[in-house]
């Protein structure tokens, strides 16, 4: 479990369905959940003993994740203190669209917890989610040399004059606003 | 940063996929060609599922001869 749990080489690569966390299909993840050390772990944190906080706990040692599900609001009431992403070179959010109302608040703090991560060059983000406006999300766009977008709720191009590093995008976008507004705002 | 008319020059951009939906589908759709520059320009892709993209033609070579591309697909 030592090995596991130090190993920087572990745990680059995450991909995450979110809904279906509790049943999470990661055998070594589940046993370390379930161990003594997980739960040693889990007291260095404090009061967190979810297991979102256990998982981004280690977020410094991610290069890859994707998030994926309808119910991010456990990601997005996060304590942005608990997670870091100094390596992180490739995003994806997928974020599904569920008529719950009690369930439209908490998820939002998802939109600017990937504000600063210093290497990140791809994003694919990609929502229904009629309310998300591109200008929600925060992402460090200077940095970005990839990146897709599918965002409804708004025109979702208006960050490209900030993208200077851009090699390749694709825009999805709803034609609510006009792009010269957004340009000019 | 871009915060006038003056076009948005990304120097790196390869590659643009534009996918269009919008809620009015009795409205044409424009394609912002007059807003952006994108000199190293290879692949260029519009979808829209409603046929309903349109765009002033002069904004198009406009864009063409101030970004300085080569397309090579459209």
């Amino acid at each position: 479990m030592d090995i596991i749990t130090t190993s920087l080489q572990l745990w680059k690569r995450w991909d995450l369905s979110v809904d279906s966390f509790s049943s999470i299909d990661y055998p070594v993840f589940r046993s370390i959940l379930k161990s003594r050390d997980t739960f040693t772990f889990d007291k260095q944190l404090g009061k967190h003993l979810d297991p979102f906080y256990a998982v981004f706990a280690h977020s410094s040692r991610w290069v890859s994740l994707c998030l994926e599900g309808s119910s991010l609001d456990e990601i997005g009431s996060l304590e942005k203190s608990l997670a870091h992403f100094p390596i992180l070179e490739t995003l994806r959010i997928y974020l599904q669209y569920v008529d719950d109302p009690s369930d439209d608040q908490d998820w939002r703090g998802i939109l600017d917890l990937f504000a600063d991560c210093p290497a990140l060059k791809s994003a694919d983000i990609r929502t229904d989610y009629m309310g998300v406006t591109s200008q929600a999300f925060r992402l460090p766009w200077i940095q970005l040399e990839e990146l897709h977008m599918e965002i409804p709720g708004g025109l979702s191009a208006v960050f490209l004059p900030f993208c200077t590093s851009l090699v390749s995008s694709t825009i999805s976008y709803v034609w609510d606003e006009p792009w010269f507004y957004s340009c000019r705002s | 940063m871009n915060h006038g008319s003056i076009p948005a020059a990304l120097e790196k951009l390869e590659s643009l996929q534009i996918l269009l939906s919008q809620n009015n589908p009795s409205r044409l759709v424009p394609i912002p060609f007059r807003y952006l520059t994108l000199p190293k320009l290879q692949t260029l892709t519009l979808t829209d599922s409603l046929f309903k993209i349109s765009w002033r033609h002069r904004d198009f070579l406009q864009f063409i001869a101030r970004s300085q591309c080569s397309i090579k697909e459209i």
